[in-house]
């Protein structure tokens, strides 16, 4: 005769799962390189972002709850989220053997090999979150980097103008096919 | 008669009209035949009569040319050495004549023979023979690279098995694997220091004469190695390693001996990688490979995919300079210019290489994710 024991496991533990995009600042010398980078920074800082470690790092908070970070001297853009979450959820199995012990072990085993796989899933699923939450706001933060860049080197291009000579005329707006453009005539 | 002599003479007989025909074989063009045939023991030139060695290494050496001059080795050494195709000298040279022309010797050592006979044995076993567990069949044979003839005729053999259309192990094919000709081909290059040894030892006097030959070939092989980089994250991976590990090994070899003629196999290998969009694809060449990656790293974290891109935008970043040391050379006198130099000018000069240049360089920013360039 066979005996069967039954098992149940509550499941509630926290998963934890990160990710990370880096993407590299070009940022041309139209200007002396440091007078750039502060040029940067001052646009950056009209963007909401905050200076840290003395102006090494400028930060702050994306849509997604990710953090944003330009690191002003390699000029990485580096956006990172991390999420916890809790996985919680009840599993029940049988074991079925010729004495108790032995079939408590095998429904013990059969619980624990289940709430791993709970987890796993957790795991799984929080890592695919993640990911899909930053790959989601990818476009937006780089259509705003696209923008600060632009106005860096709109006033970057001003600056250098106004210094080789008297401007005489200067148009900034869009062309036809959608492009920004901006012209300065300068007279030497 | 004693055993003994009667074995050797049976193994002689087995040599000379099952092996040697494989070993003529396995030096040309034509596809490898699968034959039944019995083994041979390894290391042991009893086994071998005066005659078979002599047919064998001479099949060995007229194979090995002759696999040169199908790629049109002597006569692209022609146009390198006179900056143009002189229709006289067309004719494709499979003698020594050719070598010794460049002031070197193809040499061949006990080695290439070995690797033969090894080969052979691959087939038999292929065919079914059992695999014998005895000293005199080694697993594995490690061919010498030594020799410049060793070299090039044990990279051909483990070609031929490996374009074979029956199974070798992958054991046997293993063991030709540290021949630095056939990482480079199959750009087994995983460290930095794989590529430092392939360089050194493929750039070095004795194989010069078969530059203008491995640089065409290379380029080929490596095109063709492409196709398959989607088949898994490890082969992508291994493929980008290599390429991206060898070019920066060549360019700084080139650097510092002011060779850059070394560079002509990626002028080869971009013009056929880039040049795909010419036959009217439909999609851009550069956003089907990133669909293509896209798909093989859909299940990584996206810190993961960056690092695989990254890897990959090492070589390709290489086709631009490519354009920057042609942009160099250029504003060198003529006067003043290496041969070397003007080698990898016309070269350069044959077929527009700039917008190539332009849309490798493009793509790089693309995989390195460059905001603004």
């Amino acid at each position: 005769m066979s005996l069967a024991y039954r098992v149940s496991l509550k499941v509630c533990e926290v998963v934890s799962a990160d990710d990370k995009t880096v993407h590299q600042l070009d940022l041309r010398d139209v200007l002396p390189e440091d007078e750039m980078k502060d040029l940067l920074r001052a646009r950056l800082v009209e963007q909401g972002f905050e200076e840290e470690e003395e102006g090494k790092k400028l930060v702050k908070e994306g849509a997604s709850g990710e953090m944003i970070t330009v690191d002003m001297e390699s000029l990485e853009l580096t956006a990172e989220l991390e999420v916890e979450k809790t996985v919680s959820g009840k599993v029940d199995s049988w074991g079925d053997a010729e004495t108790r012990a032995a079939a408590k072990r095998q429904a013990e085993n059969r619980a624990q090999q289940q709430a791993n796989a709970l987890l796993e899933r957790g795991q799984k699923d929080a890592q695919s979150d993640v990911s899909s939450r930053l790959a989601a706001g990818e476009s937006d933060r780089l259509e705003e980097m696209n923008q600060v860049l632009q106005d860096v080197y709109s006033e970057a291009l001003k600056r250098k103008a106004r210094r080789l000579g008297d401007v005489v005329e200067e148009y900034e707006g869009t062309n036809e096919a959608g492009e920004y453009e901006l012209v300065i005539k300068i007279e030497v | 008669m004693s055993r003994k002599t009667i074995s050797d003479n049976r193994l002689q007989e087995i040599a000379a009209f099952h092996m040697l025909p494989f070993g003529v074989d396995i030096f040309q063009n034509s596809p490898l035949q699968l034959r039944h045939s019995k083994p041979l023991p390894l290391g042991d030139p009893e086994v071998l009569t005066r005659e078979v060695v002599d047919a064998l290494a001479a099949s060995i050496e007229r194979g090995t040319l002759a696999f040169l001059s199908r790629q049109g080795a002597w006569q692209k050494r022609m146009v390198a050495d006179t900056g143009r195709d002189d229709p006289r000298h067309n004719q494709r040279g499979i003698g020594q004549e050719q070598w010794r022309g460049a002031g070197r010797r193809l040499a061949f050592s006990k080695h290439s023979i070995e690797s033969v006979i090894f080969a052979y044995n691959a087939m038999c076993f292929a065919s079914g023979m059992p695999v014998p567990k005895t000293r005199n069949y080694p697993k594995s044979v490690h061919p010498s690279t030594k020799l410049n003839g060793d070299l090039l005729a044990s990279h051909i053999v483990w070609k031929r098995l490996d374009d074979a259309n029956f199974r070798i192990a992958d054991v046997a094919l293993q063991s030709f694997g540290r021949n630095p000709l056939t990482r480079l081909v199959t750009l087994n290059m995983p460290e930095e220091e794989d590529a430092l040894a392939v360089v050194n030892r493929l750039f070095q006097d004795d194989l010069e004469p078969s530059w203008p030959w491995l640089t065409k070939y290379v380029a080929n092989y490596w095109s063709y190695q492409l196709l398959s980089r989607w088949e898994s994250l490890d082969r992508f991976d291994k493929l980008n390693r290599g390429l991206a590990h060898f070019g920066e090994a060549l360019f700084t070899l080139a650097e510092q001996r002011s060779r850059k003629d070394y560079l002509l196999v990626f002028i080869e290998f971009f013009r056929d990688v880039l040049a795909v969009q010419k036959n009217g694809a439909e999609i851009p060449y550069e956003k089907n490979q990133l669909n293509s990656f896209n798909k093989i790293a859909r299940q990584l974290k996206l810190s993961e995919r960056d690092s695989y891109r990254q890897m990959w935008s090492r070589w390709v970043d290489l086709c631009q300079r490519i354009r920057t040391e042609y942009e160099d050379i250029r504003q060198i006198h003529p006067i003043d210019r290496e041969a070397g130099d003007k080698v990898f000018m016309s070269t350069y000069e044959q077929e527009p290489f700039a917008e190539i240049a332009h849309r490798a360089h493009v793509f790089s920013n693309t995989l390195r994710g460059v905001i603004g360039a």
